[in-house]
């Protein structure tokens, strides 16, 4: 079995003298929470429409499950919803999600009530779409998504438009939903959200891809180690020798070294070689905001 | 397949059913029929003329309300066509349908298939009304159950029949039309001109423009005219051909020519609706 659900290659997609999608190749691999990070107008909405089927790519090619799938087979295999989910004002919630349920054929009746129960609009389900909130919209969509149990998920912000107790109560579904290999792909602008939900990321800026990887690895490869030592001078003199020291600072009365946690015992053993006794020492884990920070330029950690 | 097209179908007639759009559409076609069931029962009842009992007896009420009406049916059918597609761009929702799968091709096409249905569904509606407006004013006439009228019953569901197949290729312009412009209202609105236009602009051309009455004969208008009408809309185009010595196209040319606009506007709009990108919601 292949451990890729989503793979692209050379993905691009112009629209006139703008490419909205550059040369993008990334994969999903099967059963895990996957991230797609990146400010607005990075190509993110764009990438997951012609996933979906919306909009062709200008060139590249891409592959849902494994190759011999047909794509109108493999979105019967998805539940997605892109940009705010748009329904029919003048049906109820309840006849939304049926009408949605029976065109792609998969799930009963009870499957509706189940579902408008899980997202939270058990209660409004049979009032009409147009008297919704933003809010119940996006729970809606969400509903929707989960129509017929699919292998697949792909979420574009789906927390957009809640209050911070709805975005909380939505992540910690999605959490949810990403147990039992189930595959999320969770589209968003909000840093905090990936880090909390995510296993693995893709960090997109103007079309392109700058950087995948599983959450851990990438903010791992550039984990920190602050401290203070008896003589701050002579331990920046002696660490400045140790070759898998990357960099080392002072920072708010700390020393701060570009050297992963794993190998604080190596540095404090360093250290007390020389006579520098080390009085305090803890991890600093570098978050997926400086993360993206760095790997971007870009200078706000809402992404807008 | 087409156990997939009829599922779409059903549930494109579920949503159809619950919008206001078609139900004022019927009612306004309704009145209009009806309108001339009274206004024929009134002349005759003042000025006792006898072609005016056509208009109010079965069966020749229903051919000539039907017959009468249809260029008001055209515009209603167009408007009920836009907005059907139109208003998934509108909304936004043709990007949720589109993304659960359902094909893109077999969406539209049962789209087309819900409106034509309904067409015929609206056009069978107001013969009842007619029907039921006849006997009201029948019963009201003075020995109105001595009347007769000359139509027959073939003919009055003939010409219902026509007038369906007519609204086809119209449906399907304002379909084409409003996949071209991902809006309800410029489909709306470039189909409505130019079945005015053609009204107006052919019959002149027909007078001015040596052998255009050739040419006339496969445009959508006459072919319509052709087809279905009755009464005034016939003998003008009757008229204009006489005039500028030319002929009226046969119903069997005219059934072909409304056939292959049918399939030109159908391939178009199902051809332009594949190859798209579907944006999100901009609008009616």
């Amino acid at each position: 079995m292949n451990n890729s659900v989503i793979r692209t290659q050379g993905l691009t997609k112009r629209y006139g003298p703008i490419t909205a999608v550059d040369n993008l190749s990334m994969e999903v691999p099967r059963g895990r929470i996957f991230g797609l990070l990146g400010p607005n107008g990075s190509g993110k909405t764009t990438t997951l429409s012609i996933l979906l089927g919306l909009t062709n790519q200008s060139s590249g090619s891409f592959n849902l499950f494994d190759d011999s799938a047909t794509h109108t087979d493999a979105l019967h295999r998805i539940g997605a919803i892109v940009e705010t989910p748009a329904f029919y004002p003048y049906l109820s919630g309840r006849n939304n999600l049926a009408y949605f349920q029976a065109i792609s054929a998969k799930g009963d009746r009870q499957e509706l009530d189940r579902l408008l129960d899980t997202v939270g609009l058990g209660t409004r389900a049979n009032d009409k779409f147009h008297t919704y909130s933003l809010g119940m919209k996006q729970r809606l969509g969400l509903a929707y998504a989960l129509l017929g149990d699919p292998e697949v998920l792909i979420l574009d912000e789906p927390t957009n438009g809640m209050d911070p107790a709805g975005m909380a109560e939505i992540r910690d579904l999605i959490r949810r939903l990403g147990t039992g290999g189930r595959t999320v792909l969770l589209s968003s602008h909000l840093l905090h959200e990936v880090e909390a939900v995510c296993d693995s990321v893709a960090i997109l800026s103007k079309g392109k891809l700058i950087a995948q990887g599983d959450v851990s690895d990438l903010l791992g490869a550039g984990a920190q180690v602050q401290f203070r030592t008896t003589d701050d001078a002579k331990a920046k003199e002696v660490l400045s020798a140790v070759d898998w020291i990357k960099g080392l600072e002072e920072e708010e009365g700390y020393l701060v070294a570009n050297a992963p946690s794993e190998r604080s015992g190596e540095l404090t053993a360093a250290l007390s070689g020389a006579g520098v006794y080390v009085t305090e020492m803890r991890p600093r884990a570098k978050t997926l905001e400086q993360y993206f920070l760095e790997v971007t330029g870009e200078t706000d950690g809402e992404l807008t | 397949m087409i156990l997939h097209l009829l599922s779409l179908m059903r549930w494109e007639w579920f949503k159809l059913r619950r919008r206001w759009i078609p139900w004022v559409l019927l009612g306004i076609f309704t009145v209009f029929t009806q309108m001339l069931v009274w206004i024929g029962y009134l002349v005759f009842r003042s000025e006792g003329e006898v072609g005016a009992q056509e208009l109010f007896l079965l069966p020749g009420s229903v051919t000539l309300g039907i017959g009468s009406m249809f260029g008001i049916a055209i515009v209603l059918m167009v408007t009920l066509s836009s907005s059907v597609v139109g208003t998934e761009y509108g909304w936004g929702t043709l990007r949720t349908v589109i993304a659960r799968g359902p094909g893109r091709w077999p969406f539209l096409l049962a789209k087309f298939c819900v409106v034509v249905l309904a067409g015929l569904a609206a056009l069978a509606v107001a013969a009842v009304f007619i029907g039921i407006g006849s006997i009201v004013t029948t019963g009201l006439t003075e020995n109105g159950s001595e009347l007769t009228s000359s139509g027959e019953w073939s003919e009055a569901v003939l010409t219902i029949l026509k007038a369906a197949y007519v609204l086809v290729p119209y449906a399907l312009l304002a379909a084409a039309l409003t996949v071209l412009t991902s809006s309800a209202t410029v489909g709306l609105a470039i189909t409505v001109g130019y079945h005015i236009a053609e009204q107006i602009v052919v019959p002149i051309l027909i007078i001015f423009v040596d052998g255009f009455d050739a040419v006339a004969g496969f445009t959508l208008g006459i072919s319509a005219n052709t087809l279905v009408s009755q009464g005034g809309a016939q003998e003008f185009i009757f008229l204009v051909t006489t005039i500028a010595g030319g002929e009226l196209p046969g119903t069997t040319q005219a059934f072909l020519v409304l056939l292959g606009y049918s399939i030109f506007f159908a391939a178009v709009a199902l051809w332009l609706f594949q190859k798209r990108d579907i944006t999100g919601a901009k609008g009616t």
